[in-house]
């Protein structure tokens, strides 16, 4: 492995193509893993921009050939966590910038799959409020082997525990979930 | 597994996650043909995962405008500042009213400390009688003849004669 760079040497042309380039093609994928875990879009672009500053400065460390995405999820978990634990696990609800009161889903795009038409129908909301419910270590194992798919290995990597926790957190987590996204469809009916 | 043995709602959630062993993932597979009643919580379990992920979907942002160029900004930003931090942070040192009487007491500090890690050699004795004798023997005619009489006297000579 490379050696760090120095706190002192200036920034290499190739360190701020290799954060362009990184930015350019994560930056989506990790802005929207930012959000589910935070369920908040000024949370979510404060972790995001503070994850692409860590990859700037350990760009070096970064093994070709290994997947990237799974290196951005781990800094973005472990910022996540951190976070958590400094505002003890409570982020902030954002505001408006005009203070109004915004529809749900507005400005977001249309499902292209009848899966998609039932779910942004009929189970959008319910699912919203089931995922923001769930503890965030419960949410983040939810995302990562749900929406990312990643594999239960990748997840104990990228959040820094046993297959057994990943495995046992996930059930429960599901088992909470299914609970949840059943009594707001009820609600809301 | 057979018909009997039902998986667990947690070997089924492996199983939608395709994290059994082949093994097992077949025998799931084999007993969800044959039992309704664990091919509906499959079903449950399966639908979970898409639905997250259709919701996922849903709700998929873009990244705001500007956004990527402010990231590259940033993080250039907070390097170069990290780099020059220690500095700043030690700057006030080198102010003349705190960086005077911090090099003199250093400068006491080293002067003491090496006293006391490197004690004093203790101040040279003579050996006075050894002294005496020695300089009796030069003074001497024939110096080192056993017969040749001491100057001196002792007092402890005088009381064991």
């Amino acid at each position: 492995m490379a050696a760090p760079r120095k706190p002192d040497e200036p920034s290499s042309p190739q360190q701020v193509a290799f954060l362009e380039a990184a930015v350019a093609q994560y930056g989506k994928a990790t802005y929207n893993f930012a959000f589910r875990l935070t369920r908040n879009e000024a949370d979510a672009r404060d972790l995001t921009q503070e994850a692409f500053i860590r990859v700037y400065r350990a760009w070096r460390s970064f093994k070709p050939g290994t997947s990237f995405l799974s290196w951005m999820y781990r800094i973005v978990t472990n910022l996540h966590r951190d976070e958590l634990r400094r505002r003890k696990g409570r982020y902030q609800e954002e505001i408006p910038e005009d203070n109004e009161p915004q529809a749900f889903g507005t400005g977001r795009p249309l499902a292209e799959n009848p899966i998609d038409d039932y779910v942004e129908a009929q189970m959008s909301e319910p699912v919203s409020k089931a995922l923001a419910a769930l503890a965030p270590e419960q949410r983040q194992i939810v995302v990562l082997a749900d929406i990312e798919e990643c594999s239960y290995q990748e997840i104990a990597e990228i959040v820094g525990c046993s297959i057994g926790t990943v495995r046992s957190r996930l059930h429960r987590a599901r088992g909470q979930l299914r609970k949840l996204v059943n009594r707001y469809m009820k609600s809301s009916s | 597994m057979n018909n009997v043995d039902h998986p667990t709602i947690e070997t089924l959630s492996d199983y939608v996650h395709g994290e059994l062993s082949e093994r097992d993932d077949a025998a799931v597979h084999a007993h969800l043909a044959g039992c309704s009643a664990c091919a509906e919580l499959h079903d449950i379990e399966a639908r979970l995962g898409e639905v997250l992920r259709a919701h996922a979907r849903a709700e998929e942002r873009e990244l705001p405008l500007g956004f990527e160029a402010r990231i590259v900004d940033a993080a250039i930003a907070s390097d170069a500042s990290s780099a020059t931090g220690w500095r700043e942070a030690f700057a006030w040192l080198w102010r003349p009213a705190i960086a005077v009487p911090v090099a003199a007491a250093l400068a006491l500090a080293i002067y003491f400390g090496a006293g006391a890690v490197n004690p004093p050699l203790r101040s040279a004795t003579i050996d006075a009688t050894s002294y005496v004798e020695s300089h009796t023997a030069l003074a001497a005619d024939m110096p080192f003849a056993d017969s040749s009489a001491l100057p001196v006297t002792f007092a402890s000579e005088v009381s064991a004669r």
